[in-house]
Parts: C-alpha cells; sequence; structure tokens
C-alpha cells in the first residue's frame, strides 16, 4: 500500500483557550479530492488556513509526501488556496494573474507565460489573456483564480466554498466543470462548502466536520449511513429518534389514524405543504420528539391538522459509532 | 445620456478653471507684471523684476536643493514609519492599540512650536541641533501622523485577503511587496509622499529653531519676503515654491514606472 | 516602527531632561586685548549673521556690498542666513538651557523688546560697544539714543547700527497739502471717508502708528517717554486717544470694521488706490517702493508736527559665537563711515545712519550731504527736528491689548 500523498497527525486548533477543534487524523491519496462539509462556525475554514499556513497549528504535523511542513512558510508550502472571492489582483491583465506565482518558482521567463496560456485555454478563457479582472464576470473571475492556483503546481489545492458567490445556475455549472478538470489534472484537493449536495456531488470522499470530523466516508455512506445524530440531521434525510436510533425519512409512514401498530408511532400536527418534484411533502412537528419532519404524503392535509406517523421497526437504525463499539 | 455626460465634462472644466487653472495663471501673470495701481490698471507693465530679484537671492538655488533632499529623505522615511505601522495598525490585534493609535496623532494636537522648543534641547544635548539630520527629524514630527493614518486606511481597504491570497503563491514578504502591496497601495503612497513633502518644504519656524540658520531651506529664503507687499517678487516666489512639489511629484511618478505591473499607456476602461 | 519609536523615546527623553544650567565655562576676554590682535585673530575666519531676511534692498547690502569688502579689506567670509530675530533667541534661549558654549551664530541685528529678552536672559556676549574703534570716533558716546533702546539701558551689549524714523506717505495726485496735525488728520478723514486706515496695533507699524497718538494724548511726550510704565499712568493718559480712534472709526476705510493686520496689506491698498495714505517705520520706504512700481511715482511723505518716533537699530553678539574676535571685527566694519553711507544709498537699504556726521573728516561730511535719498525722504534736518524717542517697551504689548477693548469692543 502507498503511503497516502497528505497526512494529517493529531493537529489541533486552539484561540486562546478555546479549541477550534482537537486531534484531528486525515490522509489523502494523490489525486483525491475530498469534500468537508459543516455548518458556519464549524472551523472548516480555520482548518483551511492552517493547512494553507496563515495560521500556526497548536498542535499536531501535517505531512505532504512524508515531508514535515507544519512549520513552513505559507508562501514555501506546496500548498495553493482558491477564496470564496476570486482575489484577482487588479492591475495585472488575466495572463499577468495566471503567471503571477510562477514568477517565485525555478521556471524560466519565457516559459511562463506559454504556461499560464494553457491554463487560460484548460479554463477555457482563451482570448482573454490581455484583459483585466474587472472586465470579466463573477464566474470567469473565480476560473481565473482557479487557474491561478493551479499554475504553481500544488501538491494540495484547497478550496474554501469557492462557487459562494456565484448564483445557483453558474454554480452547478462550475462544480461540474471544477471536478472534471481537477481529475484530469489529478489534483489532490481539499473542497470546503456547507453545501451537502456539493460536497456529495465534488468529493471521493465526505468529511462531517463540526469542531473535528464526525464521519468520513464515500458520500453514499455517510448518506445512508450516519454515525451520529449530528451527521443524520445534516447529512443525511433522517429523522432522529433518540440518541440511539434514528429512521430514513422516505420510510416514515403518514395516517390521520392512530394505526397502533408500531411502538415507533408519534402524533404529529401539521405546518406546512410543498411539492418538490412532482410530490407533496408536508412539514409537520412531532411533540413528544420537541422535531420537525417533512414527510412525502399522497394524503390531502390541511395545516393544523392532527396525523400520525409510523416507522416500520426493521427500517429503524441504530449510529454507526454505537454499532462499531458494540 | 449623452447629453448629461456632456454637461458634467463642461462642469466639470468650469470648476478647474475657476478654482485652479485661474489662479495658478493669474499668478503667473502677476510674476511678469508691476503690481496693479489704480492709474495703470487697464494696461500692464511687463517685468521681469520679479523674476531677477528672485535669481538674485544667493542662497536660492542651494537653499532648493537642501530642501529637495531633505524633503526627500522625510519621504522616505515617513513611507518605512507608514507603511509599517499602518500594516501593523490595520491588520494586527494588540493590547492598548487604540492608545498607540491616539498617540501617534498627537503630534498634530500639541502645538509644534511647544514640541520643538522642546526637542531642541534634545538635539543640542545629542548634538543633532544646526543639521540636517537635526531637521529631518523635526519635519518627521509634523508629518508621520499623517503618513501613519493615510497609510493605515489604505492598507485597511486593501484588507487580508488579497495579500493573503498573493502569499499563498510563493512570494517572499518583499516581492510580495513590490509586486502587491505597493502597486495597489499606490493612490495612498502618492498622497503621502504629497502631503508630507509639502509639509516638509513648508515649515519655516521649526527649520529656524532646530536648523539654527545652518540648514537653510526654501522656506528660510521664501518666508521672510510674505511681509513684503511686492506681489511681482511675491509671484515669482509662490511659483517657485510650488514648483518643488510639483517636480518632485513628477520625479516619483518616473520612480512608480519602475514598479512590476505597471502599464502606463494601456488605461484601464 | 523601530525609527518611531525612538523617535518618540527622544520625545520623551527631552521631557524629562531637565533644566541644567551649565556654568558659562567659556569667557574669553577681550577687554585687554589690542584691536590689532583681535583683527588679526579674526584672518581667514567665517562670521555667521543671522538677520530678518524679508527685504532684498538689505539683503543685497549685506551680500553684495558688505560681504565682498570685509573679505577685502579683513579676509573674513560673511555667510549671511535669514531668520526672524525671535527665533533666534528661541535657538539661543534652548543652547542656554541646554548648556551649549558653541554656538552657530556670531552677528545678530536686534532691539527693542527682542534686545530686552536677550539680555534679561544672558543670551548676549558680555559689553563690547565701547572697545570698537569706530564707535568711540565716530558716534556721540553720550546720545540717549544709544543709551537706552526702548526704555532698557543698553549697557555696550549692542552697537547701534542704523536708525529709522516714522513717517507718513501719501499720494501727491490726490492730496495736494498733507495733514500737519492729528486733528487735521481728523478732518481730512472725515472729508475723504474710506481713504485712511491704519494697521492693526498688533503689526508694528499700527503698533506705533498708536505711539504717536499716546504722545499726543498725554500732557507731553516727556510724561510718557521718561516716566516707567504703569497701567495707571497709561490709562491716565490715553483718553484722549481712544476717543480719537473711535470718532474717526465710521470714516475709516471699509466704516472700520476691519483693519489691515499688517503693514503690507495697508502697503497693498495703497497701491491699488484704495486708501491714500499709508505709512512706516522708515522714513526711505517710499523709495524702494517706488522703484519696485509698488507705490505710485507721485508718493510723498510727511510727518507731524507734534513729532515723529524714531528708534536705533543694533547689532549683538550671541553669548556663544564660535567666532567673536570676527564678530567684533564685522561689527566695527558696519559702524564705519563707509559702509554706513552705502547703506543711506537708496539703491540699497536707504536706511539712515546714527552717526554723528560732525565727528566725520571733512571729505566724508560732503559725501553723506550730497547724497540724495529721493524726492520722497524728508531733508534730514526735518527729520531731526521731529525726532521723538521710543517709550518703554512694554506700552507696545499695553496698546494691542486695550485697543481691542477700547476701539474694537466699543463698536
Amino acid at each position: 500500500m502507498t503511503t497516502p500523498c497528505i497526512q494529517l497527525h493529531q493537529v489541533s486548533k486552539f484561540f486562546q483557550s478555546d479549541p477550534v477543534f482537537q486531534n484531528l487524523d486525515l490522509s489523502l491519496e494523490k489525486g483525491e479530492i475530498m469534500s468537508i462539509v459543516g455548518p458556519s462556525g464549524s472551523g472548516k475554514t480555520t482548518l483551511l488556513r492552517c493547512l494553507a499556513g496563515l495560521e500556526p497549528f497548536t498542535e499536531g504535523r501535517l505531512l505532504i509526501n512524508e515531508k514535515d511542513l507544519t512549520g513552513t512558510e505559507t508562501n514555501k508550502r506546496p500548498i495553493s488556496l482558491v477564496f470564496q472571492q476570486p482575489l484577482l489582483f487588479p492591475h495585472m491583465t488575466i495572463l499577468e494573474n495566471v503567471a503571477y506565482g510562477l514568477a517565485f518558482q525555478n521556471i524560466k521567463k519565457k516559459e511562463r507565460h506559454p504556461k499560464a496560456r494553457e491554463l487560460i485555454q484548460q479554463v477555457g478563457l482563451k482570448g482573454y489573456e490581455r484583459s483585466y479582472p474587472h472586465e470579466m464576470s463573477g464566474g470567469q473571475q473565480q476560473r481565473i483564480s482557479l487557474a491561478r492556483s493551479l499554475a504553481i503546481q500544488p501538491k494540495l489545492l484547497l478550496l474554501d466554498e469557492p462557487f459562494s458567490s456565484l448564483d445557483v445556475q453558474l454554480r452547478i455549472e462550475m462544480r461540474t466543470w471544477v471536478r472534471d478538470l481537477l481529475k484530469e489534472k489529478q489534483i489532490t484537493a481539499l473542497f470546503i462548502t456547507h453545501d451537502r449536495e456539493e460536497a456529495m456531488y465534488m468529493g471521493d470522499r465526505v468529511g462531517i466536520f463540526h469542531g473535528g470530523f464526525q464521519q468520513i466516508g464515500e458520500p453514499d455512506e455517510v448518506y445512508q449511513f450516519p454515525s451520529t445524530p449530528f451527521v443524520a440531521e445534516f447529512f443525511g434525510d433522517h429523522m432522529v429518534i433518540d440518541e440511539h436510533h434514528y429512521v430514513p425519512v422516505q420510510s416514515l409512514i403518514v395516517t390521520t389514524q392512530d394505526p397502533n401498530t408500531s411502538q415507533y408511532c408519534w402524533e404529529g400536527i401539521v405546518k406546512n405543504s410543498i411539492f418538490y418534484h412532482g410530490n407533496r411533502f408536508y412539514q409537520m412537528s412531532l411533540p413528544s420528539l420537541e422535531r420537525n419532519v417533512t414527510v412525502a404524503s399522497a394524503l390531502e392535509l390541511k395545516t393544523g391538522d392532527n396525523v400520525y406517523v409510523t416507522a416500520y421497526p426493521e427500517r429503524v437504525n441504530s449510529f454507526t459509532n454505537l454499532k462499531s463499539k458494540e | 445620456m449623452m447629453k448629461t455626460l456632456r454637461h458634467k465634462q463642461i462642469q466639470f472644466w468650469v470648476y478647474i478653471s475657476i478654482l485652479f487653472l485661474f489662479p495658478v495663471l493669474f499668478l503667473l501673470y502677476k510674476s511678469f507684471t508691476l503690481p496693479m495701481r489704480y492709474e495703470t490698471h487697464l494696461h500692464a507693465h511687463f517685468t521681469m523684476q520679479g523674476w531677477v530679484t528672485l535669481f538674485s537671492e544667493n542662497q536660492l538655488i542651494q537653499a532648493t536643493f537642501v530642501s529637495l533632499g531633505i524633503g526627500a529623505i522625510v519621504v522616505i522615511l515617513n513611507l518605512i514609519v507608514g507603511l509599517t505601522a499602518g500594516y501593523a495598525l490595520a491588520f494586527y490585534d494588540f493590547k492598548g492599540k487604540s492608545l498607540l493609535e491616539a498617540l501617534i496623532l498627537f503630534p498634530i494636537i500639541i502645538p509644534l512650536l511647544a514640541i520643538t522648543i522642546g526637542v531642541h534641547i534634545a538635539m543640542i544635548r545629542l548634538g543633532i541641533a544646526d543639521t540636517w539630520v537635526g531637521v529631518v527629524l523635526i519635519h518627521l514630527v509634523p508629518t508621520i501622523p499623517y503618513a501613519v493614518k493615510i497609510l493605515r486606511n489604505g492598507y485597511t481597504s486593501l484588507g487580508t485577503a488579497i495579500l493573503e491570497q498573493a502569499y499563498v503563491l510563493g512570494p517572499d514578504p518583499w516581492q510580495r511587496f513590490l509586486s502587491i502591496d505597493l502597486p495597489l497601495l499606490k493612490p495612498a503612497i502618492r498622497s503621502t509622499i504629497f502631503l508630507t513633502f509639502v509639509i516638509s518644504l513648508s515649515q519655516y519656524v521649526i527649520t529656524a529653531i532646530i536648523g539654527g540658520g545652518n540648514v537653510v531651506t526654501l522656506a528660510l529664503v521664501f518666508f521672510p519676503f510674505l511681509n513684503s507687499a511686492n506681489s511681482t517678487v511675491l509671484a515669482a516666489f509662490s511659483i517657485w515654491f510650488a514648483l518643488l512639489p510639483f517636480l518632485f511629484y513628477i520625479l516619483i511618478e518616473l520612480l512608480f514606472l519602475l514598479l512590476p505591473y505597471q502599464k502606463p499607456w494601456r488605461t484601464r476602461s | 516602527m523601530k525609527k518611531y519609536s525612538l523617535f518618540m523615546l527622544i520625545i520623551l527623553l527631552l521631557t524629562a531632561c531637565g533644566q541644567s544650567n551649565n556654568p558659562n565655562t567659556q569667557s574669553i576676554d577681550f577687554q585687554h586685548t589690542s584691536w590689532s590682535d583681535i583683527t588679526q585673530k579674526a584672518d581667514s575666519t567665517t562670521v555667521n549673521i543671522h538677520m530678518w531676511g524679508g527685504d532684498e534692498g538689505i539683503n543685497r547690502y549685506i551680500d553684495e556690498w558688505v560681504a565682498p569688502k570685509l573679505k577685502e579689506q579683513y579676509n573674513i567670509t560673511l555667510n549671511r542666513t535669514p531668520m526672524d530675530t525671535q527665533n533666534i533667541l528661541q535657538k539661543l534661549h534652548s543652547e542656554k538651557r541646554a548648556g551649549k558654549q558653541e554656538g552657530t551664530i556670531d552677528v545678530i541685528w536686534i532691539n527693542g523688546e527682542n534686545f530686552k529678552n536677550a539680555k534679561n536672559n544672558e543670551l548676549l556676549y558680555r559689553p563690547f560697544r565701547d572697545q570698537l574703534p569706530n564707535f568711540k570716533k565716530y558716534y556721540d558716546q553720550e546720545s540717549l539714543a544709544f543709551q537706552y533702546d526702548f526704555g532698557t539701558a543698553v549697557d555696550g551689549y549692542e552697537a547701534p547700527w542704523g536708525k529709522v524714523q516714522f513717517v507718513f506717505q501719501y499720494n501727491s495726485n490726490k492730496i495736494e497739502e498733507p495733514p500737519k496735525s492729528f486733528e487735521e488728520l481728523k478732518a481730512w478723514v472725515k472729508d475723504n471717508p474710506g481713504k485712511f486706515t491704519y494697521p492693526n496695533p498688533d503689526d508694528f507699524s499700527g503698533n506705533a502708528f498708536l505711539r504717536h497718538l499716546l504722545y499726543q494724548s498725554a500732557d507731553s511726550p516727556e510724561s510718557i517717554i521718561e516716566e516707567p510704565f504703569s497701567k495707571q499712568h497709561a490709562t491716565k493718559h490715553s483718553q484722549e486717544m481712544w476717543s480719537y480712534l473711535n470718532e474717526i472709526e465710521p470714516h475709516l476705510w471699509r466704516e472700520g470694521k476691519h483693519y489691515p493686520s499688517t503693514l503690507s496689506e495697508l502697503d497693498r491698498l495703497y497701491s491699488n488706490g484704495d486708501v491714500w495714505m499709508t505709512m512706516g517705520y522708515n522714513e526711505a520706504r517710499a523709495e524702494h517702493m517706488i522703484e519696485d512700481g509698488v507705490f505710485p511715482e507721485s508718493t510723498r511723505s510727511f510727518v507731524m508736527e507734534s513729532g515723529s518716533i524714531g528708534n536705533t537699530h543694533f547689532l549683538a553678539i550671541p553669548y556663544n559665537s564660535p567666532n567673536k574676535e570676527g564678530a567684533l571685527t564685522a561689527i566695527n566694519f558696519l559702524l564705519s563711515p563707509n559702509a554706513q553711507l552705502k547703506k543711506l544709498n537708496p539703491t540699497y537699504w536707504g536706511d539712515n545712519t546714527p552717526i554723528s556726521i560732525d565727528k566725520l573728516s571733512a571729505e566724508d561730511q560732503e559725501k553723506f550731504q550730497s547724497l540724495d535719498r529721493g524726492k520722497t525722504v524728508l531733508p534730514g534736518k526735518k527729520l531731526e527736528e521731529s525726532f521723538l524717542p521710543e517709550a518703554d517697551s512694554a506700552y507696545v504689548e499695553w496698546l494691542k491689548e486695550n485697543w481691542k477693548n477700547e476701539v474694537i469692543r466699543n463698536d
């Protein structure tokens, strides 16, 4: 087995004495894209900044190809970071922007511009080399920003919610396109987002982050088998029954009469109804669980109606982290 | 749309003429004509006397160079202090930051003469009174607060993000400063240079006291003439005086061209 | 940042530095040195003269005539630096406090309040005047004008360089007969509203204008000149002056709502023809002004029959002059008949001489008498007859303060 390209050993970050995350371990294979998804304020951006060297880790080590880079200056790390904003240098042309990082590597002056041109072509902006950033649209700017980060051939590319400033349509186009490009170029990347769809699409693996990794795994696995209540609620479409059990929402049944059949039956009140992909969904509150849940149902219900929500016992699962302990 | 643009252009030129062009041209005209009198107010009398007096002042040329030299050093020191302190104040959080910021503005609030008289004694003891070093130092007092304030604001509006972005791409701090900070802070740096140079140039009393007459700047030669009623000589002097910052400005702009990523011939639309 | 903290440190240091007065260790006594020794020692040295530099005539006199002559006759390099006397004294004051015995200034041009300040603070070199051969030979040793400088005893700390007298200028195209007395002036002002004003007494000349009125207001000028200053005395003798000023105020330029803040401002008004009279503490000033095209050719001057105040201005040596021999030699030269004659010449400065004409050789007397000071300058005899000495310099401040209360706030 090959050693992973990127390794994090027991890293922690404290601001004063408050921990942002503690004792994280993580490794990435060459060419692997991993999504990190978590609510805002969960510390995922801080993790990225520490990886880039903009902040020091309080404890732990960062290895790239077995080389310890924990104490290395930002500019000397083979790591590149694409921010939420394109942050293009306004006084430089597109070509100069993309070629910027090459000036600090051992690359001959003559070779820098051809290299940058190639990248600009790859991000589909051939012909704009002599334009200035302010002449470009938001999506184009973010693509140039990506090209600029790729130009220095980083061992690890960090993407900090790079599409969050774009509108929905453009976002969906961009993520397809960026993933294809990264895969084509075999770039190892960490992709941060708070959008779970984006995380699932972009990542070969996803990490659910909330003051540390709650669960890391392939997207399907994490979606279907959450390891903690937090993951179940944040990432999957599950209803948490108690701290040990959950049930996928699609297996819940709504009736107006008490079915008297299952131990997993709760009274609910209809709050709202919405259509999604042609199906009718009801948002309802379950006072006994102190939860809200959105369930599909063909029934005609009105706001305020009393209903019963039932789950088949065989559909009720235990959280994976508990299973392994059992 | 076109109409309003045109209208605005006309407005711009009218304001420029009234506020800038006319006074300057009038000053130029005055420097070549005898002072106006009611007997002769209809026709101007051409005279070179203002300029002859100016250049017959045997310390003029030397004083001009002294002023340029001192001004240049003051500007450079201001940029060093202003950029470093401005960066720290814009991006670092530390205890007593607001106190320090208030302290930096102090020299503007305290009467300059009071500071100078106090500093003078210390400078005599240090042996830098009556030298250009002393004059440069005392010129820092009324200029540093402005330099720090302007460059701090420059860095604040630049923000950390773009600097971090650059840093990630590999330049060392000095390379980053040259390729990113300096070009992007150009407006703030330009204001700092111009303002501190003009302030340094026009210091009369503090230069006289600290320089002790050993350091004769243009202000020392020029200011006593302000009491003169001869508007021709005054006008000639004023133009010469105003020419200095202008020349300095051009010099700086030429220096700016040496910075990386400067393309003066391609204007941004 | 480092630079700045260093600078802050210096500022802090100096506030901490107390005033330690080092005893004046250096005191070369020239009293018993012969004059030829002094000039010998002055040979091939540099003398730094710091003086007010706002008049090109004066500057040219020093740079173009005095400096070459000093070089030629004594091999002394004279270096003129423009600097206001107050700043010079400020500098000397700080140097005194810091105990600096080696200064940078050898000669200063001084009189009045500045002299009083310098003398009281011991900023001047010891009495030297009576050692100067030219002073002993050509000047009236007994003259009161050399014994007192605005009421301060001179005691030999300064040597007379020149004298000036206060005169009024008028445009003879507009005014046929200038007023002879302040009463006539009042009548003229009323007949010609808006054509007269005087500078705010914060200005040197404006203040001198008021002192003329003060002399007039008292029973006799002597009661002001000879009595020491006291507020009671001043108040008692000034009532007439304030009522005079308030009486003419509505007829002044801009109805007296605004007074020129400097003499230059008044000169400009006169130059533009807004007012028809100006004034100044220099009987020959109109010559320059006409030559420069500032004043109209038809400008003439006059003095009041009640008299015209004049004062003497002096040269002195700072306590820490690095070249006292050179300073003595240069001052002695500046007092010489030749230098005084050139100074009187309107092509340069046109400044009157304090020299005693009758002590000069017949040849020199002839030169002084034949010198044409210009048609705007009153004859020497007329000036001498009307000469009134200055009173205690405390009046200057007193007038500044009280004028605001009596004239401005009285509106």
